[in-house]
């Protein structure tokens, strides 16, 4: 059941390293039930938006708010409320799937008949029933990422942070994320994910947000963009390319060939 | 709840003195006023009788006669408490006005039954402490007794009336599951009446004896009396009554036997704070059944709903295993099956074990004669015995406690995502290289043990020292670690956990640390020779220093640590 309550909010957020800005002045409102892309160059601070409004960083300037509560001053208050997929899924290896399933059960303060049944739930969806007592470290890549994100999605958060998440993931996996992700829509959860994937920005994104050198050059929803940038009739890549300057590259390369 | 139904009948006893009908108001007070004259009264006149008794008789005999007199005394209360215990637990559990009342409130029973319990206890042990207390402590003012002897004697005195006070609960309750309440009271009245006869019967018989007694007193030497008061009083069933365990500690503590002291009060102390488990244990199961009245019948139908609910939980939380490691101890749980999972990681944590255990048995001689060849004022094998098993446990645990943030390298961001307190998540990793650096530390005590024979008071004392140990340097450890872990994807997280300067500092630390605890137990053990302590005051002494080290070390070690992991940045 989608609401329009805002589910995250950042005011101002600036993180920097000496003078280089990653990300500068970033003001986003993303509602519950929303599915927001996020997408830039690589470098572009897409992975430091996300570790900034997950608490990983902590910004240099300005706020972040999930669910209303401000990850810097009510950090557990804002953590319990989301579930961070990162790129690369660095999990417990010496653990057996069904070990750190409980493991982020517990730490969420679960009751534990809630985190087997969840376990039962998310092993079937993710196909690895039969995998559960297997150490982590005999898993494929894309073995480990379905596990991680079983591990962000046992909570049944209310903000999901995915940051590349189909990278690595067979097409049937990847299917089951993207239905995974239009389906927590759909009951309230906001979805932020950042990709380079810009089929799926595009065919699953309420909104985009474009992000380069650390500044937010454009969000909205297709029309929006294209009013924006130059690309009247264009597609998200069009629309992308031309908005981070891409497209001159395109013709150096053109050019050199 | 407890609390505030406990300061509640405070209130209301208050409240009699100052605001009930002035005739009551002054029966109150001229019943207390009467209480303090009789408590001073009894307080003067045994105090004189006891120096009169230890200033005319041999101090044997005097002893003799004091123990008998003190088994006695006790085994009267105790014997007296369970006859009237039934009778006073079957009015304040099941007949009392208020209970009612506490029935229809949101009160668990348990509480209900906690706080009836200790109304029970008082109401059983007061007249007693009234005439018994002045008599006890006029044993220790005319002894001069160290002050510890006062607060050992209320417990003593507390756990010698609880034990007959919750048999009477434990048979109350039991009763009124066949007979109802106001019946069994009759028939307690009844037995109360005969066994009030009884004691008619034994004054008479008592004092007949005393009477042809005196004359032949006067004719026998103070050992024929001695041997004769021991013959005729000092019964072998004694010993085995729990009044006689409270009764010899207090002689045993007034006797300087302080071993005879401990046991006889561990004895006494455990067998109350069981039988008061029980009694809670227990009444969950029967408290209930005697409630006969509509109001009670309908509080007992939602107890027996709330129990059927309780059950079934419990059968849920059996099936999905322990609670004690759920939640954020769940990190724990984590930890020891990385650790037991990772051949390279446990061979670090428990080679100092064998390293230290393999070099202890080539170097040092077994058979160190009780003092060394240099005099210490404690045998050298106390001493190796001591803190060997200390530094083992330091080696140990810089493998354990440094390591445990580096240690969840690149996969830290999973807890700092995790909506956990940080102090909480620190709090686990302390626990987790506590249990292990503690493991290890015992093993090699228990080794020791059996080399050097110390005795059982030094096992035990040498443990808590583990224990203490390795939670301090646990803390140390556990906050070197947050400020230099080690997460570079370049440096394999298995191979470097913590950096090279943390594990120096580390190191540094320990060995200040180690300097600190055993100049503690050190210094202690030293001035206990010096002053003649025994070691019944000397340990609780050390434990309780090095526990206050400790907690300065935590207090202080862990803010800066939560500060520190807050701040910390994931950047890899």
């Amino acid at each position: 059941m989608a609401d329009n309550s805002i589910a995250i909010e950042t005011f101002n957020l600036t993180k920097k390293y000496g003078s280089l800005a990653a990300v500068n002045n970033l003001n986003l409102k993303i509602k519950s039930g929303e599915i927001f892309g996020f997408l830039g160059p690589n470098g572009a601070g897409k992975t430091t938006t996300i570790k900034l409004m997950t608490g990983l960083l902590k910004p240099t300037a300005g706020t972040v708010k999930i669910m209303g509560n401000d990850i810097q001053e009510d950090p557990l208050g804002a953590k319990k409320n989301f579930g961070l997929i990162p790129e690369e899924p660095r999990i417990y290896e010496k653990l057996t799937g069904i070990e750190f399933l409980r493991f982020m059960g517990n730490i969420f303060a679960m009751d534990r008949k809630e985190i087997e049944g969840k376990i039962k739930e998310l092993l079937k969806v993710f196909d690895l029933t039969g995998r559960g007592e297997e150490l982590i470290q005999s898993y494929s890549h894309g073995m480990k990422q379905k596990m991680a994100i079983a591990g962000a999605l046992i909570h049944s958060p209310k903000v999901l942070f995915f940051d590349e998440p189909t990278v690595g993931l067979d097409p049937k996996s990847a299917r089951v994320i993207k239905d995974i992700m239009r389906f927590r829509a759909k009951s309230g959860v906001c979805i932020f994910m950042s990709t380079h994937i810009l089929e799926i920005a595009e065919r699953m994104c309420d909104r985009v947000g474009i992000i380069n050198n650390g500044e937010l050059i454009a969000v909205g929803n297709m029309d929006e963009l294209r009013k924006v940038s130059k690309e009247k009739e264009g597609n998200l890549e069009e629309i992308f390319l031309q908005l981070t300057g891409e497209e001159e590259d395109i013709d150096i390369i053109k050019s050199l060939t | 709840m407890l609390s505030l139904l406990l300061k509640n009948r405070l209130n209301t006893l208050f409240l009699g003195y100052t605001r009930d009908e002035p005739k009551k108001k002054t029966g109150r007070i001229i019943g207390t006023l009467v209480s303090i004259i009789i408590f001073a009264l009894i307080l003067y006149y045994s105090a004189r009788f006891i120096n009169f008794i230890y200033g005319r008789l041999d101090t044997g005999l005097a002893n003799t006669i004091f123990d008998i007199a003190l088994d006695y005394i006790f085994l009267v209360i105790f014997i007296f408490i369970i006859f009237t215990g039934i009778a006073t637990s079957l009015y304040i559990l099941y007949l009392s006005k208020d209970l009612e009342l506490l029935l229809t409130l949101p009160i668990k029973y348990r509480t209900v039954f906690i706080y009836k319990y200790i109304e029970a206890l008082i109401a059983n042990s007061y007249l007693f402490f009234i005439v018994i207390m002045p008599f006890l402590i006029s044993y220790g003012i005319t002894a001069k007794l160290p002050l510890a002897y006062y607060p050992m004697m209320i417990i003593v005195f507390i756990a010698v009336v609880s034990i007959p006070t919750s048999f009477g609960v434990l048979i109350g309750m039991a009763a009124v599951r066949l007979i109802n309440p106001n019946r069994a009271k009759e028939i307690l009245a009844f037995i109360g009446g005969l066994f009030g006869l009884l004691i008619w019967l034994s004054s008479q018989f008592i004092a007949r004896f005393g009477e042809n007694l005196a004359p032949q007193l006067k004719s026998m030497s103070v050992e024929d009396i001695k041997a004769y008061v021991t013959a005729v009083f000092n019964k072998p069933f004694l010993k085995f009554f729990p009044s006689t365990w409270g009764s010899n500690s207090l002689f045993y503590l007034h006797d300087g036997n302080y071993k005879q002291f401990g046991l006889n009060f561990t004895l006494i102390t455990a067998t109350s704070i069981l039988l008061i488990f029980l009694c809670i244990a227990i009444s969950q199961r029967i408290y209930y059944t005697g409630w006969s009245n509509s109001s009670q019948v309908a509080a007992r139908a939602g107890f027996k709903s709330a129990r059927a609910e309780k059950e079934r939980k419990i059968d849920e939380d059996r099936k999905y295993g322990r609670s004690l490691f759920s939640g954020v101890n769940y990190i724990i749980v984590k930890d020891l099956k990385i650790i037991f999972r990772d051949a390279r990681r446990l061979l670090n944590i428990f080679l100092p074990l064998f390293m230290f255990t393999f070099l202890f048995f080539w170097t040092f001689s077994r058979n160190i004669n009780e003092r060394g060849d240099i005099a210490f004022f404690l045998p050298l094998k106390i001493l190796i015995f001591l803190f060997f098993p200390l530094i083992v446990s330091g080696f140990v645990n810089q493998n354990i406690s440094g390591n445990s943030i580096g240690g969840e390298g690149l996969q830290f961001w999973i807890l700092k995502i995790s909506p956990v307190h940080t102090k909480k998540i620190l709090r686990t990793k302390i626990i987790l290289s506590s249990i292990l650096t503690v493991l290890c530390g015992s093993i090699i005590m228990v080794i020791f043990y059996f080399v050097y024979k110390p005795g059982l008071g030094y096992l035990i004392f040498g443990l808590i020292l583990i224990i203490l140990f390795s939670w301090g340097d646990s803390v140390i450890g556990t906050s070197i670690g947050t400020f230099f872990p080690v997460f570079k994807p370049s440096q394999s997280s298995n191979r470097n956990n913590i950096s090279f300067i943390g594990g120096m500092l580390n190191l540094v630390l320990f060995l200040i640390y180690i300097l600190f605890f055993a100049g503690i137990v050190i210094g202690i053990l030293f001035l206990a020779n010096y002053l003649n302590w025994s070691n019944l005051i000397s340990f609780p002494i050390i434990i309780a220093m090095e526990v206050i080290l400790n907690l300065i070390l935590y207090n202080i070690l862990i803010n800066l640590s939560v500060y520190r992991l807050n701040s910390l940045e994931w950047k890899y």
